[in-house]
């Protein structure tokens, strides 16, 4: 059975990224074709010609206008899926169509409904309003994972791991040092992990952007909608400068650090990261830090990730985990994943 | 959610990790309160609701020394400090009457 939740969204690339010639990507295990329209709207629809399923994507099939030829036969597609033509006769058969997705720009992200697109609910797409608000400036890229998409989200939800793997970059030694709070939304569908450290070393990463030195009040607030969207509240601020009483935050830097993390298959995932801040919003020598800093961190995640599928993949059944209280959160999130893919919960991912 | 905040509503659920402990506590949306050793424990116990869950059930003072664990039936625990492994929930009772006293 699948791990792989459908009936969801999930990010299929950001908006900048398709453009008026074909972009294709596979998500979920389904080869999607993507275009923007002369309206400027984003479409997505099956990357497999009905005839003899050659991919609409690939040369020679180009975009005529508004419409899609296929490179193999000449089948031509207008931007709704529906056939238009096909070769040597006037009749276009009833049931050429390709299927089409339902999509949403939203945030920065080009989102995709996997699954039955007469359940798609826009209002249940997650937001990152940062990631396209003119008062934070972000940094962004994708990363290919091979891995399956339960490696990342582990990952991402137990953030102790930034000691060890991260070291020198975003990790010291109070994250895996401090004890964590875990809260599930299940009316929401959202798990929450907070980490408050109000007395760390502040690592290069926001040393070198924020300009703090010494020891610093360093706040992690976890918010995971699985399946696909992940955000890191990160402040930082110094020592013993909390929020004012009205929610006022002035003196402190904020960070949000926005996973989308979306499978291309059962073994491979896309690693979509963006890192907003609201400091130092035009300074390109920041932004040109933290693009280099975070894809770095990423890359670090990857090469593990990585590692651990092929242990995985190739281990005898019935292998045993054990987990810690670093875990709570990843649990919930497994849990979740697990309900949500139509399995129950698994005794062992609760 | 800020760590300190208790859930008041359906759904919700939260786990604290006892400050100088290794003792996680778990807090039901009912007002039950567990402390156990692990997060396959506690996991166990909150999805387990309602069985062994009793709001009246107070929880442990926030000194509760790391290596002891309050159950709810209050007897005080000696085997807290060991890990549980994932595998221990495999069984056919996994989910059932996690919060009674072993």
């Amino acid at each position: 059975m699948s791990s792989i939740p459908r009936d969801q969204w999930y990010v299929a690339a950001y908006g900048r990224e398709i453009g008026q010639e074909l972009f294709t990507r596979t998500i979920c295990g389904e080869s999607i074709l993507f275009w923007r329209t002369r309206a400027g709207t984003v479409t997505a629809m099956s990357d497999r010609c009905v005839h003899r399923r050659f991919p609409l994507s690939q040369p020679p099939s180009r975009l005529v206008e508004d419409q899609v030829v296929c490179g193999y036969h000449g089948f031509t597609y207008g931007a709704d899926g529906g056939c238009v033509a096909v070769p040597g006769q006037t009749r276009v058969p009833r049931t050429a169509r390709l299927k089409s997705y339902p999509v949403v720009e939203l945030d920065s992200f080009v989102w995709v409904w996997i699954g039955d697109p007469a359940r798609a609910d826009t209002a249940r797409i997650p937001r990152a309003p940062w990631l396209d608000s003119p008062e934070y400036t972000t940094v962004s890229g994708m990363e290919p994972l091979q891995a399956r998409f339960g490696l990342l989200v582990d990952n991402l939800m137990d953030l102790s791991h930034e000691t060890y793997l991260h070291g020198g970059y975003i990790g010291t030694p109070e994250v895996a040092a401090t004890p964590i709070t875990t809260t599930v939304d299940e009316e929401a569908g959202i798990v929450h992990v907070s980490r408050h450290m109000d007395d760390a070393e502040c690592p290069p990463f926001y040393s070198k952007s924020t300009g703090l030195t010494g020891r610093i009040m360093r706040w992690q607030d976890i918010e995971y909608t699985p399946p696909c969207l992940y955000k890191l509240h990160s402040r930082i601020a110094p020592l013993g400068v909390l929020p004012d009483a009205d929610g006022g935050d002035p003196d402190a830097f904020h960070v949000e650090v926005v996973y989308a993390i979306t499978p291309e298959t059962e073994h491979s995932t896309h690693d979509f990261w963006a890192v907003a801040r609201d400091f130092a919003l035009d300074d390109q020598g920041v932004s040109d830090f933290l693009a280099e800093q975070n894809r770095t961190v990423v890359l670090q995640d990857v090469a593990a990730l990585d590692v651990l599928e092929r242990v995985i993949a190739t281990e005898p059944a019935g292998y045993q985990e054990l987990s810690i209280n670093i875990d709570t959160g990843g649990l919930a999130a497994r849990r979740m994943l697990a309900g949500l893919a139509g399995q129950g919960a698994p005794a062992r991912q609760v | 959610m800020e760590p300190g905040r208790v859930p008041t509503r359906r759904g919700l659920l939260r786990v604290v990790w006892l400050p100088g402990s290794d003792l996680l506590q778990g807090t039901c949306h009912c007002g039950a309160v567990h402390v156990a050793d692990g997060p396959v424990e506690v996991w166990e116990w909150l999805l387990g609701h309602p069985t062994g869950h009793n709001a009246s059930t107070n929880p442990p003072p926030p000194d509760t020394p790391t290596g002891a664990a309050r159950t709810d039936a209050g007897t005080v625990r000696t085997d807290a400090g060991a890990a549980r492994t994932d595998a221990g929930m495999a069984g056919p009772d996994a989910l059932s009457g996690a919060g009674a006293v072993r």
